[in-house]
Protein backbone atom coordinates (compact mmCIF):
# COMPACT_ATOMS: atom_id res chain seq x y z
CA UNK A 1 0.00 0.00 0.00
CA UNK A 2 1.22 3.19 -0.47
CA UNK A 3 1.66 5.96 1.62
CA UNK A 4 -0.27 8.96 -0.78
CA UNK A 5 -0.44 11.84 2.33
CA UNK A 6 1.95 14.58 1.62
CA UNK A 7 2.86 15.58 5.36
CA UNK A 8 4.05 12.65 7.01
CA UNK A 9 6.32 12.13 10.11
CA UNK A 10 10.01 11.08 9.80
CA UNK A 11 9.55 9.11 12.60
CA UNK A 12 7.75 5.89 12.07
CA UNK A 13 4.24 6.85 12.56
CA UNK A 14 3.68 5.24 8.70
CA UNK A 15 4.52 2.19 7.76
CA UNK A 16 7.86 1.28 5.98
CA UNK A 17 6.84 0.17 2.17
CA UNK A 18 10.11 0.98 0.89
CA UNK A 19 13.70 -0.16 0.78
CA UNK A 20 16.86 1.69 0.63
CA UNK A 21 17.72 2.76 -2.94
CA UNK A 22 20.69 1.08 -4.58
CA UNK A 23 23.90 3.59 -5.37
CA UNK A 24 23.55 6.53 -7.13
CA UNK A 25 20.26 7.35 -6.41
CA UNK A 26 18.68 5.40 -9.09
CA UNK A 27 14.86 3.41 -8.54
CA UNK A 28 13.73 2.33 -11.60
CA UNK A 29 12.95 4.65 -14.00
CA UNK A 30 13.10 7.01 -11.34
CA UNK A 31 16.50 9.15 -10.73
CA UNK A 32 17.57 11.10 -7.90
CA UNK A 33 20.29 13.77 -7.79
CA UNK A 34 21.40 17.12 -6.39
CA UNK A 35 19.56 16.32 -3.37
CA UNK A 36 20.70 18.01 -0.66
CA UNK A 37 19.45 19.94 2.79
CA UNK A 38 20.45 23.36 3.84
CA UNK A 39 21.25 24.20 7.58
CA UNK A 40 19.06 25.90 8.96
CA UNK A 41 19.86 29.82 10.06
CA UNK A 42 18.37 31.36 12.78
CA UNK A 43 15.15 29.39 12.30
CA UNK A 44 13.72 25.75 13.35
CA UNK A 45 12.79 25.65 9.61
CA UNK A 46 15.17 23.89 7.12
CA UNK A 47 15.07 23.17 3.43
CA UNK A 48 15.27 20.05 1.04
CA UNK A 49 16.08 20.20 -2.60
CA UNK A 50 16.93 17.59 -5.30
CA UNK A 51 15.84 16.68 -8.83
CA UNK A 52 14.13 13.59 -9.96
CA UNK A 53 14.13 12.47 -13.48
CA UNK A 54 11.67 10.11 -14.88
CA UNK A 55 13.20 7.86 -17.76
CA UNK A 56 9.60 5.45 -17.73
CA UNK A 57 6.96 5.63 -19.61
CA UNK A 58 4.29 6.15 -16.72
CA UNK A 59 3.64 9.74 -15.47
CA UNK A 60 4.73 9.52 -11.77
CA UNK A 61 4.17 11.67 -8.94
CA UNK A 62 6.17 12.89 -5.25
CA UNK A 63 3.08 12.29 -2.41
CA UNK A 64 5.60 13.02 0.66
CA UNK A 65 8.79 13.53 1.80
CA UNK A 66 10.58 12.36 5.56
CA UNK A 67 13.79 13.59 6.66
CA UNK A 68 15.47 10.98 9.05
CA UNK A 69 15.06 12.76 12.44
CA UNK A 70 12.70 15.61 12.18
CA UNK A 71 8.79 15.54 12.76
CA UNK A 72 7.17 16.60 9.84
CA UNK A 73 8.43 17.82 6.15
CA UNK A 74 6.07 19.09 3.61
CA UNK A 75 5.85 19.61 -0.29
CA UNK A 76 5.95 23.44 -0.73
CA UNK A 77 6.57 25.89 -4.08
CA UNK A 78 7.52 29.17 -3.95
CA UNK A 79 4.96 31.32 -6.15
CA UNK A 80 3.86 34.82 -7.14
CA UNK A 81 1.35 36.84 -6.08
CA UNK A 82 0.46 40.13 -6.51
CA UNK A 83 4.44 41.48 -6.94
CA UNK A 84 5.28 39.16 -4.23
CA UNK A 85 6.46 35.84 -3.21
CA UNK A 86 5.30 33.31 -1.20
CA UNK A 87 5.52 29.80 -0.43
CA UNK A 88 2.23 27.40 -0.79
CA UNK A 89 2.03 24.04 0.24
CA UNK A 90 1.31 21.24 -1.83
CA UNK A 91 -0.12 17.67 -1.67
CA UNK A 92 2.10 16.06 -4.56
CA UNK A 93 4.11 17.40 -7.64
CA UNK A 94 3.38 15.68 -10.79
CA UNK A 95 6.80 14.07 -12.64
CA UNK A 96 5.60 12.88 -16.30
CA UNK A 97 6.78 10.60 -18.42
CA UNK A 98 9.79 11.11 -19.73
CA UNK A 99 9.98 14.59 -17.76
CA UNK A 100 11.72 15.96 -14.76
CA UNK A 101 11.30 17.75 -11.22
CA UNK A 102 13.48 19.86 -10.11
CA UNK A 103 13.38 21.07 -6.37
CA UNK A 104 15.25 24.27 -6.26
CA UNK A 105 15.66 27.65 -4.39
CA UNK A 106 12.74 30.20 -5.31
CA UNK A 107 10.76 27.17 -6.82
CA UNK A 108 9.82 23.83 -5.19
CA UNK A 109 11.43 22.82 -1.83
CA UNK A 110 10.64 20.90 1.20
CA UNK A 111 10.30 22.43 4.09
CA UNK A 112 11.32 20.31 7.05
CA UNK A 113 9.44 21.42 10.03
CA UNK A 114 10.30 21.75 13.96
CA UNK A 115 13.35 19.29 14.48
CA UNK A 116 15.42 20.84 11.62
CA UNK A 117 17.38 22.75 14.37
CA UNK A 118 19.68 19.56 14.62
CA UNK A 119 20.53 19.25 11.16
CA UNK A 120 24.02 19.99 10.85
CA UNK A 121 26.65 20.57 7.89
CA UNK A 122 28.38 18.09 7.00
CA UNK A 123 25.97 14.93 8.21
CA UNK A 124 24.27 12.78 5.80
CA UNK A 125 20.70 12.48 6.47
CA UNK A 126 18.44 9.86 5.19
CA UNK A 127 15.40 11.46 3.17
CA UNK A 128 12.42 9.07 1.75
CA UNK A 129 10.84 10.04 -1.33
CA UNK A 130 7.04 8.68 -1.26
CA UNK A 131 5.63 7.87 -4.79
CA UNK A 132 2.62 7.37 -6.25
CA UNK A 133 3.36 4.53 -8.53
CA UNK A 134 6.83 3.77 -7.45
CA UNK A 135 6.36 3.59 -3.94
CA UNK A 136 8.55 4.70 -0.76
CA UNK A 137 12.05 4.99 -1.16
CA UNK A 138 15.28 6.26 1.12
CA UNK A 139 18.42 8.23 0.01
CA UNK A 140 21.14 9.77 1.48
CA UNK A 141 21.51 13.28 1.27
CA UNK A 142 24.15 15.93 3.07
CA UNK A 143 23.46 19.13 5.03
CA UNK A 144 25.34 21.89 3.84
CA UNK A 145 25.44 25.91 3.78
CA UNK A 146 23.45 27.54 2.05
CA UNK A 147 25.96 29.28 0.46
CA UNK A 148 27.69 25.50 -1.18
CA UNK A 149 23.33 24.93 -2.42
CA UNK A 150 24.16 26.98 -5.59
CA UNK A 151 27.07 24.01 -6.18
CA UNK A 152 24.06 21.40 -5.35
CA UNK A 153 21.15 22.26 -6.50
CA UNK A 154 19.62 22.33 -10.72
CA UNK A 155 19.33 25.38 -12.21
CA UNK A 156 15.12 25.65 -11.91
CA UNK A 157 14.47 28.13 -10.04
CA UNK A 158 11.63 30.62 -11.97
CA UNK A 159 12.39 33.80 -12.07
CA UNK A 160 9.93 35.93 -9.89
CA UNK A 161 7.98 38.68 -11.44
CA UNK A 162 9.76 41.70 -9.61
CA UNK A 163 6.62 43.90 -9.52
CA UNK A 164 2.74 44.48 -9.51
CA UNK A 165 0.93 45.23 -12.33
CA UNK B 1 37.69 36.99 4.08
CA UNK B 2 35.62 38.61 6.12
CA UNK B 3 35.74 43.00 6.42
CA UNK B 4 35.47 43.96 9.83
CA UNK B 5 34.50 47.57 8.72
CA UNK B 6 33.36 49.47 5.93
CA UNK B 7 35.79 52.11 5.11
CA UNK B 8 34.05 54.97 3.82
CA UNK B 9 36.01 54.80 0.44
CA UNK B 10 33.53 57.01 -2.25
CA UNK B 11 34.31 56.00 -5.59
CA UNK B 12 33.38 58.94 -8.34
CA UNK B 13 29.33 59.42 -8.44
CA UNK B 14 29.64 57.41 -11.55
CA UNK B 15 27.39 54.46 -13.54
CA UNK B 16 28.39 52.03 -15.36
CA UNK B 17 29.55 52.63 -18.84
CA UNK B 18 26.68 51.12 -21.50
CA UNK B 19 28.76 48.69 -22.65
CA UNK B 20 29.21 46.92 -19.16
CA UNK B 21 25.46 47.72 -18.82
CA UNK B 22 24.63 45.61 -21.66
CA UNK B 23 26.69 42.69 -20.80
CA UNK B 24 25.21 42.20 -17.29
CA UNK B 25 23.29 39.01 -16.34
CA UNK B 26 21.12 40.95 -14.01
CA UNK B 27 17.98 42.77 -15.51
CA UNK B 28 18.75 46.16 -16.21
CA UNK B 29 16.01 48.42 -15.92
CA UNK B 30 14.60 50.73 -19.01
CA UNK B 31 14.78 53.24 -16.09
CA UNK B 32 16.81 53.85 -13.90
CA UNK B 33 15.04 55.41 -11.10
CA UNK B 34 16.63 57.90 -8.66
CA UNK B 35 17.55 56.21 -4.85
CA UNK B 36 14.40 56.59 -2.88
CA UNK B 37 14.91 58.85 0.16
CA UNK B 38 13.59 56.91 3.28
CA UNK B 39 15.13 56.46 6.95
CA UNK B 40 14.87 53.32 9.23
CA UNK B 41 16.75 51.86 11.59
CA UNK B 42 20.10 49.96 12.11
CA UNK B 43 20.81 47.10 13.88
CA UNK B 44 22.83 48.86 16.70
CA UNK B 45 19.75 51.17 17.07
CA UNK B 46 21.11 54.36 14.68
CA UNK B 47 19.21 56.13 12.28
CA UNK B 48 20.05 54.80 8.42
CA UNK B 49 19.07 57.32 5.51
CA UNK B 50 19.36 55.42 2.25
CA UNK B 51 19.14 58.01 -0.05
CA UNK B 52 22.46 59.71 1.86
CA UNK B 53 24.02 56.13 3.01
CA UNK B 54 24.01 54.60 -0.86
CA UNK B 55 25.66 57.47 -2.32
CA UNK B 56 29.31 57.11 -3.76
CA UNK B 57 28.73 52.82 -3.08
CA UNK B 58 27.16 49.66 -5.12
CA UNK B 59 24.32 49.17 -2.63
CA UNK B 60 22.70 45.99 -3.07
CA UNK B 61 19.14 46.19 -1.19
CA UNK B 62 16.78 43.46 -0.40
CA UNK B 63 13.53 43.07 1.26
CA UNK B 64 13.13 40.35 3.37
CA UNK B 65 13.07 38.22 6.92
CA UNK B 66 15.07 36.25 9.35
CA UNK B 67 12.26 33.29 9.51
CA UNK B 68 12.59 32.97 5.25
CA UNK B 69 14.26 29.32 4.04
CA UNK B 70 13.90 29.24 0.70
CA UNK B 71 14.36 32.38 -1.10
CA UNK B 72 16.31 34.97 1.69
CA UNK B 73 19.32 33.06 3.17
CA UNK B 74 19.87 31.68 -0.68
CA UNK B 75 20.04 34.98 -2.21
CA UNK B 76 22.41 36.37 0.90
CA UNK B 77 24.30 33.00 0.86
CA UNK B 78 24.82 33.48 -2.86
CA UNK B 79 25.65 37.04 -2.39
CA UNK B 80 28.25 36.59 0.37
CA UNK B 81 30.22 33.78 -0.81
CA UNK B 82 31.11 36.06 -4.00
CA UNK B 83 31.89 39.02 -1.80
CA UNK B 84 34.06 37.04 -0.28
CA UNK B 85 36.24 36.36 -3.12
CA UNK B 86 36.36 39.92 -4.19
CA UNK B 87 39.39 41.77 -4.52
CA UNK B 88 39.73 44.53 -1.00
CA UNK B 89 39.35 47.48 -3.09
CA UNK B 90 36.61 45.95 -5.29
CA UNK B 91 34.58 44.80 -1.93
CA UNK B 92 34.90 48.12 -0.09
CA UNK B 93 32.82 49.73 -3.12
CA UNK B 94 30.39 47.27 -2.14
CA UNK B 95 27.11 47.75 0.86
CA UNK B 96 24.17 45.19 1.04
CA UNK B 97 21.48 46.23 2.94
CA UNK B 98 18.66 44.48 4.30
CA UNK B 99 15.42 45.26 5.25
CA UNK B 100 13.37 43.00 7.42
CA UNK B 101 9.61 42.63 6.45
CA UNK B 102 8.71 41.22 9.78
CA UNK B 103 9.83 43.37 12.38
CA UNK B 104 7.65 41.91 14.80
CA UNK B 105 10.36 39.12 14.78
CA UNK B 106 13.25 40.12 13.90
CA UNK B 107 14.49 42.02 16.67
CA UNK B 108 17.46 43.92 16.34
CA UNK B 109 19.80 41.23 18.04
CA UNK B 110 17.88 38.38 15.66
CA UNK B 111 18.31 40.31 12.92
CA UNK B 112 21.98 41.15 13.74
CA UNK B 113 22.72 37.48 14.74
CA UNK B 114 21.34 36.27 11.47
CA UNK B 115 23.01 38.77 9.48
CA UNK B 116 26.17 37.70 10.63
CA UNK B 117 26.21 34.38 9.88
CA UNK B 118 26.18 35.83 6.22
CA UNK B 119 28.82 38.69 5.97
CA UNK B 120 29.47 41.23 9.60
CA UNK B 121 29.07 43.95 7.26
CA UNK B 122 25.96 43.50 5.94
CA UNK B 123 23.47 46.37 7.39
CA UNK B 124 20.02 44.94 8.47
CA UNK B 125 17.31 47.68 8.86
CA UNK B 126 13.72 47.49 10.32
CA UNK B 127 11.09 50.05 11.78
CA UNK B 128 7.50 50.30 11.80
CA UNK B 129 5.36 47.89 9.38
CA UNK B 130 4.53 51.46 8.04
CA UNK B 131 7.89 53.03 7.37
CA UNK B 132 8.67 50.03 5.88
CA UNK B 133 5.90 50.04 3.27
CA UNK B 134 6.37 53.52 2.90
CA UNK B 135 10.33 52.51 1.84
CA UNK B 136 8.85 49.93 -0.62
CA UNK B 137 6.13 51.84 -2.26
CA UNK B 138 9.18 54.64 -3.15
CA UNK B 139 10.47 51.44 -5.07
CA UNK B 140 7.17 50.26 -6.58
CA UNK B 141 7.16 46.89 -4.39
CA UNK B 142 3.47 46.58 -2.91
CA UNK B 143 3.20 46.40 0.94
CA UNK B 144 4.28 43.06 2.44
CA UNK B 145 1.41 40.64 3.71
CA UNK B 146 1.46 38.58 6.93
CA UNK B 147 -0.36 35.38 6.33
CA UNK B 148 -1.30 33.35 9.39
CA UNK B 149 -0.40 29.58 9.49
CA UNK B 150 -1.97 28.97 13.18
CA UNK B 151 -0.25 28.22 16.49
CA UNK B 152 0.90 31.95 15.98
CA UNK B 153 2.98 31.21 13.33
CA UNK B 154 2.75 33.23 9.92
CA UNK B 155 4.96 33.63 6.40
CA UNK B 156 5.67 37.04 4.83
CA UNK B 157 5.04 37.76 1.03
CA UNK B 158 7.75 39.63 0.20
CA UNK B 159 9.89 41.34 -2.83
CA UNK B 160 12.56 38.47 -4.13
CA UNK B 161 14.65 40.63 -5.89
CA UNK B 162 17.45 42.10 -5.12
CA UNK B 163 17.89 46.00 -6.58
CA UNK B 164 21.29 47.03 -7.31
CA UNK B 165 21.94 51.00 -6.89
CA UNK B 166 24.95 52.26 -9.06
CA UNK B 167 27.56 54.85 -7.25
CA UNK B 168 25.67 57.69 -8.53
CA UNK B 169 22.31 56.91 -7.23
CA UNK B 170 20.41 54.95 -9.13
CA UNK B 171 18.29 51.76 -9.08
CA UNK B 172 20.03 50.39 -12.46
CA UNK B 173 19.74 46.17 -12.37
CA UNK B 174 17.25 44.23 -10.79
CA UNK B 175 18.76 40.45 -9.57
CA UNK B 176 15.63 37.91 -9.29
CA UNK B 177 15.34 35.26 -7.39
CA UNK B 178 17.40 32.83 -9.67
CA UNK B 179 20.54 34.95 -9.53
CA UNK B 180 23.37 32.28 -8.85
CA UNK B 181 26.70 33.10 -7.81
CA UNK B 182 27.90 32.83 -11.27
CA UNK B 183 25.74 36.05 -12.02
CA UNK B 184 27.19 37.94 -8.88
CA UNK B 185 30.75 37.11 -10.04
CA UNK B 186 30.13 38.31 -13.58
CA UNK B 187 28.45 41.69 -12.72
CA UNK B 188 29.50 42.74 -9.39
CA UNK B 189 32.80 43.46 -10.66
CA UNK B 190 31.24 45.15 -13.48
CA UNK B 191 28.95 47.43 -11.71
CA UNK B 192 31.32 48.64 -8.83
CA UNK B 193 34.27 48.68 -10.27
CA UNK B 194 33.28 51.09 -12.92
CA UNK B 195 34.43 54.25 -14.30
CA UNK B 196 33.18 56.52 -16.84
CA UNK B 197 29.86 58.53 -17.14
CA UNK B 198 26.52 56.34 -16.81
CA UNK B 199 24.29 55.68 -19.17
Amino acid sequence: MLIIFASIAGCGAAPETGQLAPAGGAVGALVISKGCIAEPIGTKLAVLYFTVVNRGKEDEALVAVAVEGTDRSDLHRTVSRGGLAWMEATTEIAIPAGGSLAFAPGGNHVMVQDSAKHLRRGALVRVRLVFRRSGSHRFPMPVVAYRDLDQCVADASPRIVRRSE
Amino acid sequence: MVVLGMVGCRQGDEGPSSAAMRGLRGEVREIADPVPDFTLVDTAGRPFRFAREARGYLTLLYFGYTQCPDICPVHLANLSAVLSDLPWDLRQRIRVVFVTTDPDRDTPSALRRWLDSFDPTFIGLSGSVEQINAAQARLGIPPLVREERGHGDYIVGHAAQMIAFTPDGRARVDYPFGTRQADWAHDLPLLAGSAGAGS
